[in-house]
């Protein structure tokens, strides 16, 4: 298991909460923003996408 | 390999189905019980921040009277027990949170937090404590509670605090007059009143006009009380005009008219927005006497009118610069010399003072109640404790309230609000803080170190046993 596997897996999950919890959000406003701030997760997952395409990069190179 | 990735996996998307389970439990809290608790006010989403700020010196330090805060919470609950920690410097005598009640109709139900009147009542006064309540006589003349609200002395002698008694008030040589009396002082926006009946109709004509000034749909809303029981209710829909052009409408009519009711003290409830101006009231009823607050409206003319009032405390606002004037309440002068500041004086007199005013367009709020003629007074509810209360008249305290524990960091309250009734919108509760008597600029302050708001409400099993 690499590096750029364990970081996908995360992307994955990331990508997964992202959209759940926008969905929980508007269903039912503040279940999620009363506990955690979502920009927080949005930016774990920039920070992982970017790391997935520098790790891809240099498995490419 | 492919194990670890399945095993990683596993681990995730467990992680992601926990957090979603526990984000959905703190939503619906099935329990029924959750607690917030805070050092500071807006530190956590939950408890809001303090505001106004110019009545805030940090987050927690209070310098004016009122202020306000709200709590989130994610669904209803029924009850509330606040813990409190406190310094209260240099000892402000009372110190009350409330919590907004109602919908349309709001307004804020306060229960004390500190009470340095009652707290250092000197050890003359005999003290008798029968579960909340405590009875306070300066001659010992009762045994129990009871038999004091079985057998009332003069309600003259009686003060209350954070308590009722349901005590009939009647007026033994009060007779029914029948002529039409009219009222033809304007008033803005909502205001209360107390009359009396006995062998005659209730009858009441308002003429209400639209200002249009504000875009809503400006409607008014007659509620009649006896005690605190709602009688009846009246309606008066909106003019029509929902815009903010300022096109006064035509004077329209409500009448009220009920026959039969048993002798007593009834509370009428005006309610309206500041659009509505009531222009002219008549009545066959003796009595009218106004509680709260009173917005007088502005006329064209220069309007000099007498106000009568038992109260103790006067406050008088106005927004209007042509209404700046000195007000003569007996033998004192309040000088009203700026616009959007209230401006209040404590009243000397144990009696019934003389209010008289030079101009209109003013927010005048007592501690008593209110009245065009000196005839027309009647207030039916027992003195309250507060920093106003003349206590050579008093020989007895009713109070429900009990005294805070004292610890290294200050003091501490412990208060328990019924939340079932409690005004909630995009799930707030909104809450105040009342310490009568602190300004700004004084250079006291009330410091909060620690509020833990414990919330109860039904359970999810409860909740699901009624709807089966």
């Amino acid at each position: 298991m690499t590096k750029l596997d364990i970081l996908k897996e995360i992307f994955y999950v990331l990508s997964a909460s992202l959209l759940i919890f926008l969905i929980m959000e508007l269903v039912s406003p503040n279940i999620i923003l009363a506990f955690l701030n979502i920009n927080l997760v949005l930016i774990s997952w920039i920070i992982i996408g970017i790391m997935i395409l520098v790790n891809n990069e240099k498995k490419d190179e | 390999m492919k194990n670890k990735i399945i095993s990683l996996r596993i681990f995730l998307w467990g992680l992601l189905l926990i957090s979603l389970f526990w984000f959905a439990w703190m939503k619906i809290i099935p329990t029924g019980q959750v607690s917030y608790q805070a050092d500071s006010f807006g530190d956590n989403f939950f408890i809001g921040k303090l505001n106004p700020e110019e009545r805030i010196a940090s987050q927690n330090i209070i310098i004016g009277d009122p202020v306000y805060f709200s709590l989130y919470t994610p669904r209803r609950f029924d009850k509330a027990k606040i813990k409190i920690q406190y310094k209260n410097e240099p000892q402000r005598n009372l110190v009350e949170l409330g919590v907004m009640v109602g919908d349309k109709n709001w307004g804020y139900r306060l229960e004390p937090l500190e009470n340095k009147i009652l707290d250092n009542l000197s050890s003359d006064w005999d003290k008798l404590t029968e579960g909340d309540l405590t009875l306070w006589q300066r001659d010992k003349k009762y045994n129990n509670i009871k038999t004091f609200k079985e057998d009332l002395p003069n309600r003259e002698k009686i003060a209350l605090y954070n308590t009722k008694i349901n005590d009939e008030y009647l007026l033994e040589d009060y007779q029914a007059n029948g002529s039409i009396k009219n009222l033809q002082t304007p008033i803005r926006g909502r205001y209360s009143f107390y009359t009396y009946i006995k062998d005659e109709n209730l009858n009441w004509d308002f003429n209400f006009v639209d200002l249009n000034k504000n875009k809503n749909s400006d409607e008014v809303d007659i509620d009649l009380y006896y005690g605190d029981q709602l009688i009846q209710s009246w309606h008066l829909e909106d003019d029509g005009n929902v815009f903010d052009n300022g096109q006064k409408s035509e004077e329209r009519g409500l009448k009220l008219d009920l026959a039969n009711l048993p002798e007593g003290v009834y509370k009428i409830e005006v309610r309206a927005n500041d659009d509505i101006v009531t222009k002219n009231i008549s009545t066959i009823q003796s009595k009218l006497a106004f509680y709260g607050t009173l917005h007088l409206a502005k006329t064209k003319m220069d309007n000099k009118f007498t106000l009568f009032t038992d109260a103790q405390e006067v406050a008088v606002k106005t927004i209007s610069p042509d209404s700046l004037q000195k007000i003569y309440i007996d033998n004192q002068v309040l000088n009203l010399e700026e616009t959007y500041k209230q401006f209040s004086t404590r009243i000397n007199s144990a009696d019934i003072s003389e209010i008289n005013f030079a101009k209109d367009s003013l927010i005048i709020a007592t501690d008593g109640v209110l009245a065009f003629s000196r005839s027309e007074l009647i207030n039916p509810n027992f003195k309250k404790v507060n920093d106003n209360l003349n206590f050579d008249n008093i020989d007895y305290i009713l109070a429900n309230y009990t005294a805070n524990k004292s610890l290294d960091r200050g003091k501490l309250a412990t208060i328990e609000l019924n939340l079932a009734d409690a005004y909630r919108e995009k799930g707030r509760y909104g809450f105040i803080i009342s310490i009568p008597g602190l300004e700004p600029h004084q250079g006291e302050k009330f410091e909060i170190n620690n509020i833990q708001i414990n919330l109860s409400g039904k359970s999810l099993l409860n909740k699901i046993k009624e709807i089966f």
